[in-house]
């Protein structure tokens, strides 16, 4: 049995050709730009009816704006951005290979993907280094720095 | 003697490529007998894995903790999945083709049926980002 078309009442639309639905969003991997794996889609969220951004759940629960998603993909959603969320847990080395810790947080002003500085520690008991975040030279698997601390 | 370090200083030290990749613990160092230069080190990637030789010209830096890498291995893109800039799976990297220390292509496959595989060939123009997973660029960017 074919799918039945919908009979369309509308003053904006007269076909349902390039058009995606709710649905097709739902349960689509997503991708950061370096390729990391960030989550999968459990939910779409509108404000005054228009389609702002996505709800993520990877490692933590994450809305995620449509002007970080890359227009017009398929099968998965690949992201503008690295999320700053992701930096949590890599391994930060120094520009002379010194290993400073992982990074346990950082701080944010605003909502947008930046942060103010990471906040990194060496092991349990010792209090977190603050550390710019301009000083990040590469930031994929793990960081490193472009100043020696 | 102040810019000098000693082997104790390189061995068991951890070998960091650019991206901060872990690759392993350094076990050896090569040296030139004639030329009695430094050559390279050999990189023990861990159990079930072959050693790594990684040229002098290499490495970046002997760190106090790390030895950090200028250039990524290209044999570790293998086994990566391969997303399109639109985001539809390619499939994974089965070979890496590397000629005279450059990456020339990667043999993507992708199984299509129960025993159909389609193979595609991905040249490094082609590549935008290889973290965990390779992306490629937008074929309207590649056009232009």
């Amino acid at each position: 049995m074919t799918k039945q078309e919908p009979i369309l009442l509308s003053k904006r639309l007269s076909t349902m050709d390039n058009t995606t639905t709710v649905k097709d969003y739902f349960g689509k991997k997503v991708y950061s730009t370096s390729g990391d794996y960030v989550g999968r889609v459990y939910d779409v969220v509108l404000y005054e009816g228009a389609y702002v951004g996505l709800l993520v759940q990877g490692r933590r629960k994450l809305f995620i704006d449509k002007d970080y998603c890359e227009p017009e993909t398929v099968d998965n959603i690949i992201l503008k951005v690295d999320p700053v969320t992701m930096l949590r847990g890599k391994v930060v080395f120094d520009s002379e290979g010194k290993r400073l810790g992982r990074v346990v947080g950082f701080e944010r002003t605003g909502v947008r993907n930046t942060c103010d500085t990471i906040l990194v520690r060496k092991s349990l008991f010792k209090k977190p280094v603050e550390v710019p975040y301009a000083d990040i030279e590469t930031s994929k698997k793990n960081i490193i720095l472009n100043k020696a601390y | 003697m102040a810019s000098s370090i000693t082997s104790d200083d390189i061995l068991g030290k951890t070998a960091v490529d650019p991206h901060g990749d872990l690759l392993g613990v350094v076990v050896k160092l090569h040296v030139d007998k004639h030329k009695k230069t430094l050559q390279g080190i050999t990189v023990d990637q861990g159990f079930m894995k072959p050693d790594l030789f990684v040229g002098i010209e290499h490495v970046r830096s002997f760190g106090v903790d790390a030895v950090l890498l200028n250039k990524m291995p290209y044999h570790l893109l293998k086994g990566k999945q391969v997303l399109s800039g639109e985001g539809k799976l390619l499939g994974a990297v089965t070979t890496v083709l590397i000629e005279d220390g450059e990456l020339r292509a990667l043999m993507v496959s992708k199984k299509t049926g129960a025993f159909r595989k389609q193979e595609i060939e991905v040249s490094p123009d082609e590549i935008k980002e290889a973290g965990q997973n390779i992306i490629l660029r937008r074929k309207n960017v590649l056009e232009k």
